[in-house]
């Protein structure tokens, strides 16, 4: 026999137009992959503010790339890469400092990762775009750590060369387009600046290794063979 | 005057509706690209591995001189083979129809549904291909500037050093940002080159996405291509054609794991399943695809950064 239910206290929920928890995903839009850098010694570019820095380069985690399995193993990737020249940079690295764990994520809305350098920052605009930020700073930072943590191998004098070379041209070729044009002009003012900047640093490091070299006592056993100096990396 | 038959007393008595469906359905903006027309296609041959090692092959050397009439002979010379790998991994993507969808009627319908998916094969292989571009090893740009001719240029300089220019036609996948970049960048040139937009019978021969040549060089535009340095550059790509390899596992070996009145789609290595779920009213096309791609030679490829 049925009987009257009589109910007098609904359950609280704060209310809400809309939840937002998590990044959006946009139709067309997937979260970007896990990742990890691995360093070329061949890739460096010159910053005015901090000298030379590596360029890095992202390998992600994509199953079916480059050999990564479905489970996003990247060792069979990284090993290619390593047979080709390339530095790992572990995330796990104490000597990364700060910078520790470099590959982050921020959670979707379905519940996806997001992957992301440790630096960057994501504003969810009310049309659900995403703008990326990297904090000020942070990846410059990041790129002088495993320079000065030696985790990476120092800038070799050849690639020193290779890029002086690719400079020269820069300014060469914009020395013959700028005419009067005046935004021509100011560019090329300011890859002259870079080129001697370049220079001017590059004598300074090696200048500094010469000195670390020389004040390094001498060995007195006396007919000692004469090793050979690489003068970015000090005495071998 | 009374008792008019106007169309809003229709309206609120159920004379009429508010709105009905058009039946013409159009499109969203995407973007189709698709990239499989400049990469290589390896057929997967499937014998008890999930991946295939593809062997590239020594290349021939020009002989050496003899040192002596009568004695030394030659020095044997090593025969210099390399590999690359490709492990499918399963990609796929599923669509739930409630029957009221079908009772209900329209132009969205479980075949329309079905289409979509097979569409989504080409995003899928320029995803892929987009992200093997930051893992080459050259790299041409300036983080956080903008593309420039010069470095379209720069790229050009250092695949003909690699003696990558011999093997094929170029083509440069960017951004569109960077594409823009290179465009504005381009009206300041001067020269006999001549930037050759995609005409449409251009387009049908290189596929969706092709945006013109120029300097020999086939451009194309993705959105799949991604960023590095955290964020600050988009890493575009230009490569020799066939730089990249892919393959696609042949799901036509899966007769007899699929019941065969549940295919919808078998189209080689696509395949689209229909599940039911009588309970609740409503079929799933599922659609599997096992691609994989990988860099054939790091030497046909260099990655072009710029900023976004």
């Amino acid at each position: 026999m049925q009987k009257t239910v009589r109910l007098t206290q609904p359950t609280k929920e704060p209310a809400y137009v809309r939840n937002n928890e998590g990044l959006p995903i946009r139709p067309g839009q997937k979260p970007a992959d896990r990742f990890v850098y691995v360093h070329y010694p061949k890739r460096w570019d010159y910053h005015m503010d901090h000298g030379f820095l590596p360029v890095p380069s992202k390998i992600p985690a994509r199953p079916g790339c480059n050999g990564i399995s479905r489970n996003r193993d990247l060792s069979p990737a990284l090993v290619v890469h390593q047979q080709q020249g390339a530095t790992f940079i572990d995330p796990t690295d104490r000597r990364l400092g700060d910078f520790q764990d470099y590959v982050q994520f921020y959670t979707c809305e379905n519940g996806q990762k997001w992957w992301v350098d440790s630096c960057m920052t994501a504003t969810v605009l009310p049309g659900r775009q995403i703008v990326w930020k990297s904090q000020p700073g942070a990846w410059d930072g990041f790129r002088m750590q495993i320079r000065d943590s030696d985790m990476v191998e120092p800038l070799l004098p050849e690639v020193f060369d290779l890029m002086l070379e690719k400079q020269r041209k820069t300014i060469e070729r914009l020395a013959g387009r700028a005419g009067t044009n005046p935004i021509l002009q100011e560019r090329l003012k300011n890859e002259e600046a870079k080129l001697d900047a370049m220079r001017a640093t590059w004598d300074e490091m090696t200048g500094k290794k010469l000195a670390a070299v020389k004040a390094k006592p001498r060995k007195s056993r006396g007919a000692q063979k004469q090793k050979s100096i690489n003068i970015v990396k000090g005495a071998e | 005057m009374a008792n008019e038959v106007t169309y809003a007393s229709l309206e609120s008595t159920g004379g009429r509706v508010g709105a009905v469906l058009s039946a013409l359905v159009l499109e969203q903006l995407y973007d189709p690209t698709d990239l499989r027309e400049i990469m290589q296609f390896v057929p997967f041959d499937m014998s008890g591995s999930d991946t295939m090692d593809v062997t590239l092959d020594a290349v021939p050397g020009a002989f050496a001189a003899a040192t002596s009439e009568t004695v030394g002979g030659f020095v044997n010379s090593a025969y210099s083979t390399s590999k690359f790998s490709l492990q499918p991994a399963r990609y796929g993507r599923m669509y739930q129809v409630t029957d009221l969808v079908g009772v209900s009627g329209g132009a969205i319908d479980i075949d329309r549904v079905v289409s979509k998916l097979i569409d989504g094969v080409a995003l899928t292989m320029t995803d892929l291909a987009c992200a093997l571009f930051p893992s080459f090893t050259d790299q041409v740009g300036t983080t956080t500037v903008d593309l420039d001719t010069d470095k379209i240029y720069d790229a050009q300089f250092a695949l003909s050093i690699n003696l990558a220019s011999s093997a094929g036609g170029i083509s440069c996948v960017l951004h569109p940002q960077q594409m823009n970049d290179f465009i504005s960048s381009l009206r300041a040139e001067t020269g006999a080159m001549q930037y050759a937009p995609a005409t449409a019978e251009a387009l049908s021969l290189k596929g969706p996405g092709f945006q013109g040549t120029w300097n020999s060089i086939n451009f194309f535009t993705s959105d799949s291509v991604g960023t590095v340095n955290a964020g600050a550059d988009y890493a575009g790509c230009m490569m020799m054609d066939n730089a990249i390899a892919y393959t696609l596992g042949d799901v036509k070996r899966l007769q007899g794991y699929v019941p065969a009145q549940n295919i919808l789609v078998d189209a080689g290595m696509l395949l689209v399943e229909l599940s039911r779920d009588a309970d609740n009213g409503m079929s799933t096309a599922i659609a599997n695809l096992y691609p994989a791609v990988a860099i054939r030679e790091n030497a046909r490829g260099v990655e072009i950064i710029s900023d976004v």
